[in-house]
């Protein structure tokens, strides 16, 4: 097995100075995705999991994962203390991995141990201390001052006004201050953000920090989805149910109910993210459109591979229009040239007609017999058999015209060693080879008597080909 | 922010519970990955357990993963047969709680592997499907049982082909 692969993962830790590490990342990871913690949400019995993790999980057995007691989807709530440091030991790791890893490489080289208590203490802290104060981390790390930097900038941009210059409170355009009062009236934010502060319009688009958030008023939340009593309700109601959300309405009742599931998880589990990261809509159909594809309606089960009832072949046709006429033309260039042995392969499942086609290939004129002659002749003699393993039975022109050919093949063919027999069969062994050669469709070579029966295959080839001509 | 999709496909857990195993292996496994180039198609090899009839042994376990994992169990059969009274000597098909009913995300194919070997040294005669042996266990015959399950480790063992 390859490992070109690098996800992150709590192991990193067991091949660095810090294998203490290990434990405490794996409890920062949800336990049914294995990843860090999204959006954690806490269940009635005290468990944390990812908001999507565990809503699937409810909706498919409706037991917490780790304990097996009973749980309902609605009695979820935000784990916002632990989302916290998540989001802080996600930031805190990279370098602190880094760190570590370069510890244990200047170990193994030097191959003498150091005392590991002080880096320990070092890389512990900004774990701890992020949770309790968010001032000291700021110091440590680089990345995590970004939100609390745009924070600050904001502060001081009122400060840098000009004189005799004001801020809308609610726009922000700057203007002059007697212009304010009048601006408020008119300012067309003003119904969006319902009169609320600067900071809470603006941190909108800034990096989310809780933290920070607290300061401000919150926007109301967005209120989740219930489910739907889907025993009860019909697949059409439900369609159109579906239709109302937005989502794809197409498949049967039972995939209507999974995709609605589906969608009430990814929905409800944007609910509990934290509000500056809230997806749009627009990106949960996205998701929702990726578990269609994996797991909903277009996952390549068994069956998909098979047509489809109401395929429609009519629209397919034209859509690939020019591909089939692209093979249309090729498999006629084919036919032109005088070569039989190329059809002999696209028909290989007549075993009885090989024969003769072998025979005719070394035949010296093959192309009458093959391209004009027989072949719109044929079809019109025969239009359809009622027995299809025998179609030239009460025809007996056509069995003539077959002998006939029979014949000047052979003649022009008898170099061959086993074709010396065939001539001498009269009319009525010919009958009776003809039975044989249906019974033994795929009789051995070296009898050659099938080479008589020329059944009910080639003439349904004949009969497409003669239409295309 | 923190992983913020997180994917209905299962390939990605898959992905990391591979590298978990790769830097923490399974003590009772000598091998566990995809089998070719199929990653919802994993093969193990166990080891057996020792100080018990299982000593010495090696089997080749098939894993096919659902799409719907980790929601649905993963299917796992033993191709080499072993002899052990949950066990179908035949099919392979073993009978484990934890992969039918009482199944939770929260487990990996490695936990899930580990169970499996754990089931070799607490076998459950009174739901056996391989009642042969189950039944030389109900009837407290511990020496006949014992001997059959070496004879079998032994005759039975997985020879790795392409190494």
């Amino acid at each position: 097995m390859d490992t070109t692969f690098d996800l992150p993962d709590s192991t990193d830790w067991l091949s660095t100075t810090l294998p203490a590490f290990e434990p405490l990342e794996a409890a920062l990871r949800c336990e049914v995705c294995k990843e860090f913690l999204s959006n954690p949400v806490i269940t009635s019995c005290s468990h944390t999991f990812c908001s999507i993790c565990i809503r699937r999980c409810i909706a498919t057995d409706g037991r917490c994962p780790s304990c097996k007691s009973a749980c309902s989807s609605d009695k979820l709530t935000p784990n916002i203390a632990v989302r916290e440091v998540v989001m802080r030991f996600q930031e805190a790791r990279p370098k602190a991995l880094e760190m570590a890893r370069a510890e244990k490489e200047a170990q193994s080289r030097s191959g003498k141990k150091r005392k590991l208590d002080e880096t320990d203490i070092e890389d512990g802290e900004p774990v701890r201390q992020t949770r309790s104060r968010q001032t000291r981390s700021k110091g440590r790390h680089s990345q995590s001052t970004d939100p609390i930097e745009v924070a600050d900038s904001e502060d001081g941009d009122d400060e840098f006004l000009p004189e005799g210059m004001a801020k809308c409170p609610i726009c922000n355009t700057t203007m002059k201050e007697e212009q304010v009062f009048n601006h408020l009236d008119v300012c067309p934010e003003q119904n969006a953000s319902q009169g609320r502060s600067t900071r809470s319009s603006r941190t909108k688009n800034t990096f989310p920090n809780p933290l920070q958030r607290r300061q401000k008023d919150p926007s109301p939340p967005p209120t989740r989805l219930s489910q739907l009593n889907y025993a009860l309700l019909k697949e059409g109601p439900l369609r159109k149910k579906l239709q109302e959300i937005g989502i794809p309405n197409w498949g049967n009742k039972d995939l209507l109910k999974r995709r609605h599931i589906e969608w009430l998880n990814i929905y409800n589990s944007n609910c509990d993210a934290d509000e500056g990261v809230r997806k749009t809509k627009r990106q949960l159909v996205k998701e929702l459109e990726e578990w269609e594809n994996t797991q909903g309606g277009k996952a390549e089960t068994k069956e998909n591979k098979m047509m489809k009832k109401d395929f429609d072949g009519s629209g397919y046709a034209k859509s690939h229009k020019t591909e089939f006429d692209d093979l249309i033309s090729k498999a006629r260039a084919k036919r032109a040239t005088p070569k039989p042995e190329e059809t002999k392969p696209s028909q290989p499942e007549v075993d009885a007609t090989q024969p003769p086609k072998v025979n005719e290939s070394r035949d010296p004129e093959p192309t009458p017999h093959n391209g004009s002659d027989p072949y719109p002749s044929q079809p019109t003699q025969i239009p359809i058999a009622d027995n299809p393993r025998n179609p030239y039975e009460n025809n007996e022109s056509a069995l003539a015209t077959i002998r006939a050919k029979v014949a000047a093949a052979n003649q022009t063919g008898s170099t061959l060693a086993t074709l010396p027999s065939e001539p001498s069969l009269s009319e009525n062994d010919q009958v009776s080879s003809h039975d044989i050669g249906i019974a033994n469709p795929l009789g051995s070579p070296a009898r050659k008597v099938p080479m008589f029966a020329l059944p009910g295959q080639p003439v349904r080839d004949l009969d497409s080909s003669g239409s295309t001509h | 922010m923190a992983g913020s999709s997180r994917n209905a496909s299962p390939i990605k857990r898959l992905m990391t519970e591979l590298q978990t195993y790769q830097s923490d292996p399974n003590e009772a496994l000598l091998e566990l990955g995809p089998a070719e180039d199929d990653v919802m198609h994993w093969k193990a090899v166990m080891k057996g357990v020792v100080g018990t009839a299982y000593e010495g042994g090696r089997w080749l376990l098939d894993i096919h993963i659902p799409t719907a994992y980790p929601l649905s169990p993963p299917a796992i059969r033993f191709v080499t047969p072993i002899c052990h009274p949950n066990v179908d000597f035949k099919t392979g098909e073993i009978c484990l709680d934890l992969l039918k009913t009482t199944w939770s995300p929260i487990y990996t194919i490695t936990t899930t592997m580990t169970s499996i070997h754990q089931l070799l040294t607490s076998a459950e005669p009174d739901s056996p499907l391989n009642i042969d042996v189950a039944q030389l266990f109900r009837l407290g015959d511990e020496v006949g049982a014992q001997s059959l399950i070496r004879f079998y480790t032994e005759t039975e063992r997985y020879v790795e082909k392409r190494r």
